[in-house]
């Protein structure tokens, strides 16, 4: 259960991840920064908020054991989501020397997730 | 907003490269899984190796397909599936929520600010080496 839950939820969290950049790169010509990858984590951290609101208690719960949770949280929101991108491009927009979009883009992702992952973790707590 | 038209039309464009982001993501979540497994303190350690060692791989990555341009489907496996599969942002806010929940008001700090710190300068140490070791010059 554990491997089928983790393959089937981190693949299409991947592809969902993958699918919404392409779609929003159509919406976001023209715009020095990058929306979807923010869109993403903010979205991604309120649904892992919401589950684990809907899961447990309290934290600490979250067992690994838990197969919902291994295949929804772990699995598809946790792939959903992603650093690395943000990593490289925050890393770029340094590079190119924009400071100001690369304290908002951090900033409002990293707020926004946290945020957003509090909100979904209230709303049914 | 969504044309559920233009989303099947993409989807057969794309299969390739979206079957290599589902392989690549699901063996990303397996590698965050084994690592979070292995790494179990009161301090979310595991969520941060995964997401400073991601941002290292994904680097190397965009830095060395800067350079030598491999085809789509491998740079979305790659780059999109397992380095965005292995890496996570929802976990990094469910930790840093969870310790401000328990009033571990610096411990917080030092997670947030410290995955973005070593995840962002990973990443750059990692762009500079993948291109290097493409071959391309900086």
């Amino acid at each position: 259960m554990t491997v089928i839950g983790l393959t089937i939820g981190g693949g299409l969290g991947a592809i969902f991840r993958y699918l919404f950049g392409m779609f929003f790169t159509r919406f976001q010509k023209g715009v020095p920064f990058p929306v979807s990858m923010l869109l993403v984590n903010v979205m991604g951290s309120f649904g892992l908020g919401l589950l684990t609101a809907f899961r447990f208690e309290q934290f600490g719960e979250a067992a690994p054991q838990d197969s919902w949770f291994l295949f929804a949280g772990i699995g598809f929101f946790g792939a959903f989501t992603t650093f690395s991108t943000f990593s490289v491009e925050a890393f770029q927009l340094l590079e190119q020397r924009k400071y100001r979009v690369f304290f908002l883009y951090t900033g409002l992702s990293t707020a926004g997730a946290l945020l957003c992952f509090a909100l979904g973790w209230q709303l049914t707590g | 907003m969504i044309d559920v038209s233009i989303l099947y039309r993409t989807m057969v464009t794309y299969m390739k490269s979206v079957i290599a982001v589902g392989a690549g993501g699901a063996a990303g979540t397996w590698l965050r899984y084994l690592v979070s497994y292995q790494l179990q303190f009161g301090f979310p350690v595991g969520t941060m190796v995964e997401n400073v060692s991601g941002s290292l791989l994904l680097g190397l990555f965009s830095g060395w397909f800067a350079v030598k341009a491999p085809k789509d489907w491998v740079k979305a496996g790659l780059g999109v599936g397992l380095c965005g599969g292995y890496t996570t942002f929802s976990t990094f806010a469910s930790d840093a929520v969870e310790l401000l929940h328990k009033q571990m008001i610096l411990p917080a700090a030092g997670y947030i600010f410290g995955t973005l710190f070593l995840g962002i300068a990973a990443a750059a140490v990692g762009f500079t080496a993948g291109q290097k070791a493409g071959g391309g010059h900086l």
